[in-house]
């Protein structure tokens, strides 16, 4: 009997094609905007959304899904008002986000739920209704992404010439954090939220150093991610080790192995 | 008519007086450059008159029109750095940006928004670039790309913010033809501003001083007193072996 007859391979496939989606359509503009961090913080303001849920009782994926992206969306909106800088922002919404997480879910005395699925990921353990909304999640985020493709391109790369053209970069920074939180959100039951950047940022560096264009970085990228995914099940299907870990440690290596043959065929391109 | 009119401007950032009591004017057609050292509020005028900062106190007008309004016959080529140079995007692309007024979610750029890039790319002798990266050109290169992209928003006054600080020298002279020849054939408006007082007084038709306070007659006349309290010393105006051309002209 093939492992591809197991239901939970297969659903671990299609999640990991979801996912592979979502961070070739946020990764690269989350990568040459230099907003890693950012995003890592709105990652781990999910955990505040899970203790949520965990507390009230309700489906923490859920609970996390409206959560994270309020929390983006009210980032988006008092990045440039708030009289502290960008990083310090960024520290206090990653740190807050754990720590109401974390108190909320001591307040639940007894929760036997999956915790470090959430922080670490399994992609071998979600389940058939996560998968779908994961699926519908990706779906529409695709589908946003499109529309206002041109405008999000056009505030990424210089937001003080919009306003010029008649786009206020503000209403589309806030959208694409909103964007973004959404797919830290389908990137979370796969590889958990503290390891969400490294998908997000990884198979981007990997495909920088084939493209430096951006519709075929998207593409690569994706590519690159859904190798890493799936290489990553593998490995933990077979060693037993968790399947989030071992992904950002494989594709880590595969970056670090590229790197330093790169630098060993071009030497004259170090500095 | 006037393109551009500040009147009584006074502009205030972080409690600190960046521009005071502006007046200034543009005239249609006019050539205009704004001298000041750095940090003497050169960005923010352009800033303000772009309607990207709004004035404590005073009014700012475009074509009659507040900036909001006004600023759709304004074309922007900011300071090199402003932005993302190393945005994985090619030259075609960025100037398309200049024709994203009024397109709206889910609306792409129609055939007659490309062939108007392709025009302009070709009027700037810059088509051969379209499908190179930005990241992958000259100082010079880029600042035609920005100029490009200001004009594909069908601007009637070009606001230039130091174009000449990542230009070499000898392109100097061949980028001011470059503005001269479109304010001829395009009848455009052209107001820079720069902290390099050599290349300017050669190539502009009008001068503003500008240190918080400017000082303007509209016309190329630069008093020295003006010049001393702009740059907070007596300033040799010996710049690029020209030497006292802007004083010699007017006094």
């Amino acid at each position: 009997m093939s492992i591809f007859e197991y239901q939970f391979v297969k659903n671990a496939l299609l999640v990991a094609l979801f996912v592979s989606w979502a961070s070739a359509l946020i990764g690269p503009l989350v990568v040459t905007r230099r907003m890693v961090f950012l995003t890592g913080g709105i990652a781990h303001a999910a955990f505040g959304g899970i203790g949520l849920g965990v507390f009230l009782g309700v489906d923490p994926f859920k609970a996390a899904l409206i959560f994270t992206t309020l929390s983006a969306f009210a980032t988006g909106l008092s990045l440039n008002k708030l009289r502290v800088s960008e990083d310090s922002a960024i520290g206090i919404l990653w740190a807050l986000g754990m720590a109401l997480g974390a108190m909320l879910i001591a307040l639940k005395p007894g929760y036997r739920g999956d915790l470090m699925g959430y922080l670490f990921g399994n992609i071998l353990m979600v389940t058939e209704g996560e998968l779908w909304l994961i699926g519908a999640l990706v779906i529409a985020l695709s589908f946003i992404s499109l529309g206002f493709w041109k405008e999000i391109i056009a505030v990424s790369f210089d937001p003080e010439f919009c306003p010029i053209v008649g786009i206020n970069p503000r209403i589309y920074n806030t959208l694409f954090l909103v964007l973004t939180a959404v797919s830290c959100i389908v990137m979370m039951r796969a590889i958990g939220i503290i390891l969400v950047i490294a998908l997000l940022t990884i198979p981007v560096l990997v495909a920088n150093h084939f493209t430096k264009d951006l519709k075929k970085l998207m593409l690569l990228s994706g590519i690159f991610g859904f190798c890493f995914i799936t290489a990553g099940m593998a490995f933990s299907f077979v060693m037993n080790v968790p399947s989030g870990a071992i992904t950002v440690i494989f594709a880590g290596s595969v970056f670090l192995a590229l790197h330093v043959l790169e630098s060993l065929f071009s030497p004259e391109e170090r500095y | 008519m006037e393109a551009v009119k500040l009147t009584d401007v006074w502009v205030i950032i972080d409690r600190k007086v960046v521009l005071e009591g502006v007046n200034f004017w543009v005239e249609e057609g006019d050539f205009v450059g704004i001298i000041g050292p750095n940090g003497a509020g050169k960005t923010t005028l352009l800033r303000v008159i772009l309607g990207l900062i709004e004035p404590a106190r005073g009014s700012v007008w475009v074509y009659g029109f507040p900036p909001e309004k006004g600023r759709r016959f304004l074309g922007y080529v900011p300071q090199q750095g402003t932005f993302n140079k190393d945005f994985p995007l090619k030259v075609f692309d960025v100037v398309l940006m200049g024709r994203l007024r009024g397109k709206g979610p889910f609306r792409g750029f129609s055939r007659q928004d490309r062939e108007q890039v392709e025009e302009i790319l070709r009027s700037l002798e810059i088509h051969h670039l379209k499908d190179r990266l930005i990241s992958t050109l000259s100082g010079g290169e880029l600042q035609r790309v920005l100029i490009a992209r200001a004009l594909a928003s069908e601007a009637k006054v070009l606001l230039l913010d130091e174009p000449t600080s990542n230009v070499d020298i000898p392109f100097e002279t061949e980028f001011f033809e470059l503005l001269q020849s479109l304010r001829k054939e395009k009848g455009l408006t052209i107001l820079l501003v720069t902290h390099d007082v050599g290349v300017l007084s050669q190539h502009v038709e009008k001068i503003a001083c500008l240190n918080r306070r400017l000082y303007y007659h509209g016309t190329k006349e630069i008093r020295p007193e003006e010049l001393e309290a702009v740059y907070g010393c007596p300033v040799d105006l010996i710049a690029h072996g020209v030497p006292h051309r802007v004083l010699k002209d007017h006094t």
